[in-house]
């Protein structure tokens, strides 16, 4: 138990200084170390003491806006209903969407604790690139399973969907979001999306 | 379903639920069931909105008032009461012991596990679960210990529920009952049949010991619960219609776990070379 901590601990100090200093780390195909590199970059904004706590949030959002397709994201998750709404609702949605999606990261990612993100190498599945990976916590335990559904071809990737413990979380917003505007309508949704970012 | 980190709710992973309590609920459910048809139906789209036919089929809650009123009744259980004893808990007790109590407990869940591997026909699993009950009872001290994970023989999870998927049954309209949460029919059938194959459903009370079961189910939903604790918080703060989210999230965990791609991975580390 002793060694198997130990030699974890060494291999994630040796990922960690690896991501730092820039290296694309030990990726074995462009699909791999897209991900990798997204990981040693979010902690090093994490790890930067020098940053103000607004520079830490500007610089979240460029990188999720650079790593995440949102507008593709919102499509999906946006469902049949899409058809249906006015261009205004449509625009509003997507101005709405991108600032949640920030936000989520942005609160998921606040809560690292000296996690280690090791990638597992990626497959092709339904024309989109699954990048496996796993999250290690210092504190021991199971790792926690997380898979990046990648689009585009190698030096342009961007994020489609996280996949958490299989839990697919593009579709669980669909059926979220599904099922508010069931309920309420568009405008529902969103003034539920500004409700929960705060926004007026 | 192994130590779910993303539980369906609060109150869904509640799994070896024994006896007389679980009967309980049966019958309180039987009475909130027969209330719903009167009341709790959902309205079907007309005939003539195509694609809201389909989603409504799709969706599969015919009784989706009467489901959302019993999880909002769960969720408040769960603010008052089932959280914040996981919190104490969590705070009170060490990492070390908190890994011990839920290998303890997933050890004891072995015949369970065992008894669906081979329903299933799946051989290699079921020696799988039959190794680890040996290796960690008797090295895991009782299977406080899982020494045999390191080893090569990796847990994973079997229920009836998943049983009768492999069957071919399907999942039946979406059902959240008190206390239990999320558990359509087939998954409460699961949950029933699982008892019978508990040795501890005649063991504890052939031994007048019945109180040792309560205290092993009490554990076991407060550990399953501490350890959803930041996963469900986020998944509160990230939805904006929680009850769809999860029903969501319900069904994603049950196709992996029928399709047994919720394995923890292997780990060599201390195998014999």
């Amino acid at each position: 138990m002793t060694t198997r901590r130990q030699l974890l601990l060494a291999g994630g100090a040796a990922g960690l200084a690896l991501a730092l200093a820039g290296h694309p780390a030990l990726a074995a195909d462009a699909a791999t170390a897209f991900i990798d590199d997204l990981g040693g970059r979010a902690i090093a904004v994490l790890a930067d003491k020098s940053l103000s706590e607004q520079q830490r949030e500007t610089d979240f959002r460029d990188l999720f806006l650079l790593a995440f397709d949102v507008s593709a994201i919102g499509q999906f998750v946006l469902g049949r209903y899409r058809r249906t709404a006015t261009p205004e609702q449509i625009e509003e949605f997507n101005r709405l969407y991108t600032v949640d999606v920030v936000k989520t990261y942005s609160r998921r990612l606040s809560q690292y604790a000296g996690e280690q993100l090791q990638t597992l190498g990626s497959e092709v599945l339904e024309g989109e690139t699954l990048v496996r990976s796993q999250i290690v916590s210092p504190k021991g335990g199971a790792p926690v399973q997380v898979g990046w559904r990648l689009t585009g071809t190698p030096g342009n990737y961007k994020i489609v969907d996280v996949v958490i413990e299989n839990l697919s979380m593009r579709s669980a917003q669909r059926e979220d979001f599904g099922s508010v505007i069931s309920n309420g309508g568009m405008d529902a949704l969103l003034a539920g999306l500004k409700k929960k970012n705060g926004i007026s | 379903m192994k130590q779910s980190r993303v539980n369906g709710t609060a109150v869904a992973t509640v799994r070896p639920v024994r006896r007389r309590f679980g009967r309980l609920v049966a019958a309180g459910v039987t009475l909130l069931l027969l209330a719903g048809v009167v009341s709790g139906c959902a309205t079907k789209p007309p005939a003539s909105d195509t694609e809201a036919v389909v989603e409504f089929e799709r969706r599969n809650d015919p009784i989706e008032p009467l489901n959302r009123y019993v999880f909002e009744v769960n969720r408040f259980f769960d603010f008052m009461l089932l959280k914040p004893v996981a919190v104490v808990y969590r705070s009170i007790t060490p990492d070390r012991v908190q890994n011990g109590v839920r290998n303890f407990l997933n050890n004891l869940r072995s015949p369970i596990i065992l008894a669906n591997d081979l329903l299933q026909g799946d051989l290699g699993r079921a020696r799988i679960t039959t190794a680890r009950f040996i290796t960690n009872t008797i090295v895991g001290v009782g299977g406080i210990y899982d020494f045999a994970s390191h080893i090569g023989y990796p847990r994973h999870d079997e229920d009836f529920g998943q049983t009768l998927a492999t069957w071919g049954v399907s999942e039946g309209p979406y059902l959240v009952l008190p206390l239990l949460g999320p558990r359509p029919p087939r998954d409460l059938i699961g949950l029933a049949v699982d008892q019978a194959f508990d040795p501890l459903t005649y063991v504890l009370p052939a031994n007048d010991a019945e109180e040792v079961g309560y205290g092993l189910l009490a554990a076991d939903v407060i550990d399953s619960r501490a350890r959803g604790i930041e996963a469900l918080d986020e998944i509160e703060a990230s939805s904006i219609d929680l009850y769809a989210t999860i029903r969501n999230l319900y069904r994603q965990r049950r196709a992996a776990a029928i399709e047994n791609r919720d394995d923890a991975p292997a780990d060599m580390t201390h195998a014999p070379q």
